[in-house]
């Protein structure tokens, strides 16, 4: 079983939102995906890329009551423009209600980078 | 001397003029494949262990280290190390995306994020020059059309290799972690697979673009090789313009044209009338190097003029011409090869040199 984080959302706010956000200057991919509680029949909610002009950030199409106990998974890759030792790399998800991360809504991610780097990471929701 | 330093920047500046940003799809790609090769340390710079005099206006690397064995332009042995740092993107990259990168034509981020901070530090191996030396380089990169980030061409590239990687099935939430893991090193192969080809092709559009840096450091020797007797020896100040030709369809794949200066303070350089001793001198070189190449092997012509005055002695003014190579030989390894005169010495002291250096480094290469 992979190693699921839980991030903690409240009833009383709005519907959560997620931005993905590559950091070192690097591109970026990125699809996120949303399952029921028991890690099963998967849905594809977002996909992209931080080349293109449109916004890395995106509403999870439900309220906080509706995701309580279900998974939510982002898979990534980050290649840097030239490729060699020496180099970082950073990944961050936030997790937002109204505006404002909420609970261990912020998941980052970083290291060494020669050339390209997958990364995937899961999230169980709480209400 | 003031005219030949201007010639190169002068015809960059009317070429930079009339030429056109390119735009991602209107690459042409030769044939012919030219690399980077390993970008100087500016503290080698400083320190004189870099073979070519002009210095090239490159990318600086965000974390790097550079060994230097090969004898300088005194005839003496030198070993040398060098640790080069961007610091902006150790401390802040976190949170600088590619967008935030690209965002403007002049961006004080971008020249934030480029600036290079490295430090040196060599030894003479040799009983006419025992000397420690070590210098703390800074290199301001003014703007750089070679940058591969600004290369929408290589970055669609990169993000369309990456996207055909993410197709298939999503990974599941029950999968074992060595599921996982194979999965994601799979992903990275085939991105790797297909990025190393962008790459190669990104270098050959980019790595003669024009591009102009400016250096400065501060430089500390000991002539005996001790730490104790180590004292502050000047510092140095230089500039680079590099042209590339981007408008002349003849020249702009093949050919790059680089200007440079440089005013040199205090520096401690071995007398050649006492073995073993050392003078205090301060210099001025203006100068420029042609580059040409093909595959990755590139060639050099350079000539430099160049007026010192050695401490208690008369000022003299000459030039250093020389031709030179560079060969890759491995990945991060690259030979370095430079044959050179100098001419006009009053006391016709010129000499004939030879250079050669394997330069080994963490660089941006591929």
């Amino acid at each position: 079983m992979a190693n699921i984080r839980i991030v903690k959302l409240s009833s009383a706010a709005g519907p959560p939102e997620v931005e993905i956000i590559f950091g070192q200057a690097h591109v970026g991919s990125y699809r996120c995906f949303l399952w029921d509680k028991n890690g099963e029949n998967s849905q594809e909610i977002a996909h992209g890329n931080n080349v293109d002009p449109l916004p890395d950030k995106f509403s999870l199409g439900l309220s906080a009551t509706d995701l309580n106990q279900r998974i939510f998974s982002c898979e990534a890759i980050i290649s840097a423009p030239s490729s060699g030792p020496g180099q970082l790399f950073s990944l961050t998800i936030l997790f937002r209600q109204d505006g404002i991360v909420v609970s261990n809504g912020m998941i980052q991610h970083n290291g060494a980078l020669d050339d390209s780097k997958a990364l995937v990471e899961f999230v169980r929701f709480t209400v | 001397m003031r005219s030949l330093a201007l010639i190169p920047g002068s015809l960059c500046a009317a070429l930079l003029l009339a030429a056109q940003t390119p735009s991602p799809g209107t690459f042409k790609i030769s044939k012919g494949s030219l690399d980077l090769s390993i970008p100087e340390s500016p503290a080698f710079t400083v320190l004189g262990l870099t073979p070519e005099t002009v210095v090239r206006p490159t990318t600086p690397r965000e974390l790097a280290t550079s060994l230097v064995n090969g004898v300088d332009r005194n005839g003496n042995f030198q070993t040398g190390v060098a640790i080069d740092t961007a610091p902006y993107m150790l401390l802040a990259g976190n949170t600088l995306t590619i967008g935030r990168y690209r965002a403007q034509k002049m961006s004080v981020t971008r020249f934030v994020a480029r600036t290079q901070v490295s430090f040196a530090i060599t030894k003479g191996a040799s009983e006419a020059d025992k000397s420690a030396r070590m210098a703390l380089g800074f290199r301001f990169t003014l703007f750089d059309n070679g940058d591969p980030r600004l290369d929408g061409v290589l970055l669609q590239c990169l993000a369309d290799a990456q996207q055909k990687a993410l197709s298939g099935d999503p990974i599941p939430p029950n999968a074992t972690e060595e599921q996982q893991a194979a999965i994601l090193r799979k992903r990275e192969e085939s991105v790797k697979a297909i990025a190393k080809t962008c790459r190669a092709d990104a270098q050959k559009r980019n790595w003669n673009n024009s591009s102009w840096i400016i250096g400065a450091a501060p430089s500390w020797t000991s002539s005996d090789g001790t730490t104790r007797n180590m004292k502050a020896s000047g510092y140095a100040l230089w500039s680079s313009i590099g042209c590339g030709f981007e408008t002349v369809p003849v020249l702009k794949d093949t050919s790059q044209l680089i200007g440079h200066f440089r005013y040199r303070t205090k520096e401690q350089v071995p007398d050649p009338q006492a073995a073993g001793k050392f003078l205090s001198q301060d210099s001025t070189a203006a100068g420029a190097r042609l580059r040409a190449g093909t595959g990755t092997t590139t060639a050099n012509f350079e000539g430099v003029f160049f007026h010192a005055k050695p401490g208690g002695r008369k000022p003299e003014e000459y030039w250093r011409i020389s031709f030179g190579a560079e060969r890759k030989i491995s990945d991060n390894l690259w030979l370095v090869l430079t044959f050179g005169r100098e001419t006009g010495r009053k006391d016709n002291n010129d000499k004939v040199f030879i250079l050669t250096s394997f330069n080994w480094g963490f660089a941006q290469n591929e």
